[in-house]
């Protein structure tokens, strides 16, 4: 197994540094550099990812979407090219608007929200792995740090509901607590499968269990790619899931106080926390900075660790272009509708991946099925038991209480 | 020596915000002081090397028991305005002495094991082992304990029969 790939960021950089000037950095200056570094990444892929959605949303509807910001060269080229520096204006012209903190606010909790969500999401890329070697730290509790750290989004949000004091805030932050709370139960166990096949739960131990299985987990585990990424959409508040903040009936839910910077971090907040959970779901189900059809090198070469990274980032770009395809092509779900289908639908169909994932964990070890065997059984598993449940009757889970 | 100065900090921020849970008058702010009592707690585990308990405690802790007692607080009539009752403080005082007393009494008493060698490392199948194996009774009990529970919140919640609104 090739160990270089969990060196940290942290260490390429004390390297550096010591390479460039012959002087070490501290070890306690390591981690609030690699934190600001972090923080300066998602601010920038924001302002990308805001302005790539405002594209692909044109596209779909017909439009050009922002072309006058930019070089004009560019946006005489296609469409595609054109406003690329539009996010950067809004940007600029949120960062000198006032700062307005409405009278009847709470305003302790009120400015605490918009710090929170940013240092949550900042928190939670730590263990991210960018590339082979490319995480700051690669904590062996991975995966769990991720889902642990990011369920204290719905506080900062229920902070900010409630803080505002107004009703648009408070039935926003109401229904974020609800749909958040319920959507982490079966985001949390749809990763649970590939953490069994892994068998550990640090993030680059699960890129190289994928290269020991010789497939990437969202064959075997593919109820659970998909249960993970319709629950990650609910947990970003994205649409078809927005109703925390649906524009047409709530204002903009708990933002609607909002102004200025403190808007811009919750802005800044939604598009960080959507690339994180794809660049989550990247990892643990589409290989991470795997690069298809090449052996990993025994020893750290910067030619696969820069290919590894632009592998990583492609995933992870596909993955978001999905959720934003599907924001621009679906009706907002009604609250109901919601809740009965992170309920009574992913959560049972993610007990059931992890069935699977446990039972094709074990028929790998007994007759050392490599990767396509691993797939082939649990695909026809899954087939098996949803074709079973098209005959069989299953008594509805509430049937007992009829009794009662 | 930077695992010191970490202990107290956190001690230093677990003690406070647990007062400010107990002192406030305003119920929210309360609540948010729990939250950061339990982030703290979490600190120390981390700082105990029990990164895994660590997260489970911000996990179900300050994520979930912690946010739900919030949006018990949201649903509740014109909570802006409501104030804690400071009609308790015998029995509060009471109480604080008879914990204390049982604490000290148990620190006092028990058996400290100490061990020169370095913390176990924390993996998955050592986890599971001591699930599976080791504690499976306890472990079963408290699963069984946690489905009864269920059931009769869910009993408890549910409509009358015929009453639809």
């Amino acid at each position: 197994m090739p160990e270089w790939v969990q060196f940290s960021a942290g260490k390429h950089f004390q390297d550096l540094i010591a390479h460039l000037s012959g002087r070490s950095v501290p070890e306690i200056l390591v981690m609030p550099i690699m934190l600001a570094v972090i923080l300066g990444f998602i601010c920038g892929s924001s302002l990308i990812l805001i302005w790539a959605e405002r594209k692909v949303a044109a596209r779909i509807q017909n439009r050009v979407g922002p072309m006058m910001t930019g070089p004009r060269k560019l946006a005489e080229f296609s469409m595609w090219t054109g406003g690329l520096l539009q996010t950067a204006a809004d940007a600029i012209k949120l960062l000198v608007k006032e700062l307005i903190i409405p009278s009847k606010t709470d305003p302790v909790p009120f400015i605490a929200a918009p710090v929170l969500i940013v240092t949550v999401c900042v928190t939670a890329f730590v263990v991210i792995p960018f590339g082979p070697a490319l995480s700051v730290s690669d904590l062996n509790i991975g995966v769990v740090h991720v889902v642990s750290i990011s369920s204290l989004t719905v506080l900062s949000i229920v902070m900010a509901g409630w803080s505002s004091n107004s009703k648009y805030s408070l039935l926003g932050g109401l229904r974020s607590a609800a749909q958040m709370l319920s959507y982490e139960i079966p985001l949390i166990f749809a990763l649970l499968g590939p953490i069994l096949l892994a068998g550990g739960l640090s993030m680059q131990k699960m890129v190289l269990a994928q290269r020991e299985y010789g497939c990437w987990f969202f064959l075997p585990s593919l109820l659970g790619f998909l249960i993970y990424y319709v629950a990650s959409i609910a947990e970003v508040n994205r649409p078809p899931f927005d109703i925390p903040e649906a524009e047409s009936e709530l204002v903009a839910g708990y933002v609607s106080e909002y102004s200025g910077m403190m808007f811009a971090m919750f802005f800044l907040a939604e598009f960080a926390n959507m690339f994180l959970v794809c660049s989550v779901a990247a990892t643990v189900f589409l290989g991470g900075w795997l690069v298809p059809f090449m052996a990993v090198p025994e020893q750290m070469t910067p030619g696969y660790i820069a290919l590894g990274t632009l592998v990583f980032f492609a995933k992870t770009s596909f993955l978001v272009f999905i959720m934003m395809w599907i924001r621009w092509t679906f009706p907002r779900v009604r609250p109901d509708h919601l809740m009965n289908l992170g309920w009574k639908y992913l959560f049972p169909l993610s007990l059931l991946n992890l069935l699977i994932c446990a039972g094709v964990a074990v028929l790998k070890d007994v007759y050392k099925l490599n990767g396509w065997g691993v797939s082939l059984a649990s695909l026809g598993a899954l087939v098996f038991v949803l074709l079973l449940l098209q005959v069989v009757r299953v008594p509805r889970p509430t049937a007992f209480l009829e009794k009662v | 020596m930077s695992e010191a100065i970490a202990f107290y900090v956190l001690s230093g921020l677990v003690l406070a915000s647990a007062w400010s849970v107990v002192r406030n008058e305003n119920l929210f702010h309360a609540g948010l002081s729990l939250i950061l009592c339990f982030v703290g707690v979490a600190g120390i585990y981390v700082n105990l090397d029990a990164p895994f308990l660590g997260a489970m405690q911000v996990l179900i802790y300050a994520g979930a028991i912690a946010v739900l007692l919030l949006f018990g607080f949201m649903l509740t009539h014109d909570l802006m305005n409501a104030k804690q009752e400071r009609n308790q403080h015998a029995a509060g005082i009471f109480a604080a002495v008879l914990m204390a007393l049982v604490l000290i009494g148990t620190i006092a008493g028990a058996q400290w094991y100490g061990s020169s060698g370095q913390p176990v490392k924390f993996g998955v199948e050592s986890l599971a082992r001591r699930y599976m194996q080791q504690d499976l009774v306890s472990f079963e009990v408290v699963a069984l304990l946690l489905l009864a529970s269920l059931m009769g919140a869910v009993v408890i919640a549910r409509k009358e029969e015929g009453s639809r609104d």
